[in-house]
């Protein structure tokens, strides 16, 4: 199949998990994602410019399996050429594994309806897309400061106890992060598994091309940290709904500056693949043409 | 600001109005969807998914009168503010466009910003406020005490709230003077005598005289501007949770809050409170959405926020600078009103406490009931004209809400 330059909105929003794969039957029920996806659908809308729309790809809980979200990044990745835009938004709960390839620092997860789709497997799939291709990947979940890349350091142990203090003092909303018992429990209960996931990805990683595509995450917090939702929908989509729209022409750097203020004491993060000459900060936000912002 | 502010809600309405995409089509080229993944129904994004979100419900009832006090202090009394009825719903005041004029009046004062924000919880009520002299069976008017008044309202408040703070604007549209709580209090206290037998509670005789009486009403309003903050926070099962490292926990349970807020409004009550709450108990809820007084604020929003049960007590304290009450004065124009009181007869610094308990019970399916009960509400003299009648007053009321997710 001809690569040919598209705009996709990849919308990954799940109001529950599948019981049979979590631990102690937990069905992770959100009450956010569902109206967090209708608020996408409207930014992604919002954002189409003079030249180029979007093309909106939902999955939605139950179809928000591994497999699916995984397909979708493959089948995105063999048609999408230079100057293509993929706009990737999850609104999920987010948590961390252990890591078994080598002890280091846990791997950050999304947990998708059937399974937890981890960072080294994200960036794995970032790594078969081609050069000049903009990424922007966009977690409302807990522990998404660096989801979509493997190997980044996240916050520091005494920085994520602090932030969670914060959270917790000032709670009063849902967690969008999976139960630490649960998180253990569903980890060992699929340790093989996970186990798997990880070596092959790695493997990949190991023998495929290095990243070629502009990757940028904001996320709705730092690593190890909690996101919420409040009022129906993801703190972090709110603010984003609320200070994007079509008025809206500054850089993503610009719009990442702007959640922090009505996120706090949610801290969002913002994460280029390239930070030294970050292929992003000139751009206007969304721009599916990649329109220099103003 | 304001022209900020203005510019960014004209631009949600451009990028959300059926009219305005169509004025866009010349420059906006057509989306056209491409293959896709398998399983996937992949289709062109409409701008309009944000106007059909999805939120609960929530139906409440509110009763409130000057008996259902817990009798600790011989409170028990049939004046002052007599009655308080209420009915409070939430969930679509805006698809029905009753919180329009809401709106329009935040967007005037520029404060769009804090409350038009697609998923702002959203509450109307509509309610009555009943107030009378001590001697309800006098037929004329009691020159020196409170004169009878009745308040007929129609309330929406919007609240934008973060995890630590909420912002909430809140308009009431209504009449005072309308023949409505003569007919109410009338009808209660003679089924009340033909249940009892008793001669008591007398018939109010004195209604013909309220302020502002006539067949509909005199047109009133008020409009008000809260800030909230949770100032001390204690949560169960914080500190064990941290000590595993732990980055989630949903539901948390809280067990010890205190919030303050600080509210100003203009209009028949014209006036700045500051006050706090504090809950002891077991309890998900945030601070947000805890208001002991129901005819003061809407309270309740259409989600729960755990779970579980929870149950909790509550104190509460608020200090009143008042500059206007039309529910003493009027509007100052015997023309329309056989006795009301001067403005300087009004008290301007007024103290109120309450305190009482709140049960939720969640069903599995995520409905749940609350019922709250204010044991007793407590407020200093409001008026300074004779030391026969200054007197502070009691109340007490129920609240019963009904949730569906």
């Amino acid at each position: 199949m001809q690569r040919t330059v598209r705009h996709i909105g990849l919308s990954v929003t799940l109001s529950q998990v599948d019981p049979l794969h979590y631990a102690a039957g937990w069905d992770g029920t959100l009450a956010g994602p569902e109206n967090d996806a209708k608020l996408f659908e409207t930014l992604l809308a919002s954002a189409a410019d003079s030249s180029a729309s979007y093309e909106l790809w939902p999955y939605a809980t139950e179809k928000a399996t591994r497999s699916a979200v995984i397909n979708a990044l493959d089948f995105a990745a063999s048609r999408l050429a230079d100057g293509s835009t993929l706009v990737v938004y999850v609104a999920a709960h987010g948590g961390q594994v252990p890591n078994l390839i080598d002890d280091g620092d846990p791997l950050d997860a999304i947990a998708l309806y059937d399974g937890m789709l981890l960072d080294i497997e994200l960036h794995e799939l970032w790594c078969r897309f081609e050069p000049g291709v903009r990424i922007v990947m966009l977690a409302d979940t807990c522990s998404s400061g660096t989801v979509g890349f493997f190997g980044s350091p996240g916050i520091t142990r005494v920085a994520r106890r602090m932030q969670h203090a914060v959270s917790t003092a000032l709670g009063g909303s849902t967690s969008r992060g999976v139960p630490a018992d649960i998180l253990r429990q569903t980890f060992d209960l699929n340790r093989q598994q996970y186990e798997q996931y990880q070596v092959t990805a790695a493997d990949l990683l190991a023998t495929s091309t290095p990243l070629r595509a502009s990757v940028l995450q904001i996320g709705a917090c730092a690593d190890g940290a909690e996101a919420f939702e409040r009022g129906g929908t993801g703190v972090f989509t709110e603010a984003l709904h609320a200070t994007f729209s079509a008025a809206f022409t500054g850089s993503y750097r610009q719009l990442y500056e702007s959640l922090r203020a009505p996120c706090a004491p949610q801290e969002p993060t913002y994460e280029s693949s390239q930070p030294d000459s970050d292929p992003f900060s000139g751009l206007r936000a969304f721009s599916p043409s990649g329109t220099p912002a103003s | 600001m304001m022209r900020h502010t203005i510019m960014q809600a004209a631009a949600l309405l451009l990028a959300v109005s059926p009219h305005a995409r169509s004025q866009q089509v010349d420059t906006i080229p057509k989306c056209v969807l491409g293959d896709a993944p398998p399983g996937v129904d992949a289709k062109c994004p409409d701008a309009r998914a944000a106007a059909t979100l999805k939120y609960g419900h929530t139906f409440g009832l509110f009763f409130e009168e000057d008996n259902l006090q817990l009798q600790f202090h011989n409170t028990h009394t049939d004046r002052n503010y007599t009655l308080g009825l209420g009915l409070q719903w939430s969930g679509e005041i805006e698809q029905h466009g009753l919180d329009k004029p809401l709106r329009w009046l935040n967007r005037r004062i520029g404060l769009d910003d804090l409350t038009s924000a697609t998923a702002a919880p959203e509450t109307g009520m509509l309610s009555g406020t009943a107030f009378s002299p001590r001697d309800i069976s006098a037929n004329t008017p009691v020159v020196g005490d409170r004169p009878w008044a009745f308040l007929l309202g129609w309330t929406v408040r919007r609240t934008q709230p973060s995890i630590s703070d909420a912002w909430s604007t809140e308009l009431t549209l209504g009449t005072i003077g309308s023949p409505l709580g003569q007919w109410v209090q009338r009808s209660i206290h003679y089924s009340s005598r033909h249940l009892s037998g008793s001669q008591t509670p007398y018939n109010p005789q004195g209604w013909p005289h309220q302020l502002l009486d006539s067949p509909l009403g005199a047109p009133t309003a008020r409009y008000a501007l809260t800030y909230e903050r949770v100032l001390i926070q204690q949560s169960g099962g914080a500190a064990p949770l941290l000590l595993r490292g732990v980055n989630a926990t949903p539901d948390l349970k809280h067990h010890f809050e205190i919030a303050g807020n600080a509210e100003g409004q203009a209009g028949y009550y014209t006036e700045a409170d500051a006050g706090g709450t504090l809950r002891i108990g077991s309890f998900t809820t945030p601070f947000w959405q805890f208001r002991s007084n129901p005819l003061g604020v809407v309270s309740r929003k259409a989600t729960v926020g755990g779970s579980r049960n929870e149950w909790f007590a509550f104190l509460t304290g608020t200090g009143r600078a008042v500059a206007y009450n039309a529910l003493l004065t009027g509007y100052g124009d015997n023309r329309f009103t056989d006795y009301h009181m001067r403005n300087d007869e009004v008290q301007h610094t007024i103290g109120e406490a309450s305190y009482g308990a709140a049960f939720t019970h969640i069903r599995p399916n995520g409905s749940a009931w609350m019922v709250t009960w204010i044991m007793d509400a407590f407020r200093t003299h409001e008026f300074n004209t004779t030391p026969e009648f200054v007197r502070a007053h009691h109340w007490g009321g129920f609240m019963l809400t009904w949730v569906n997710p």
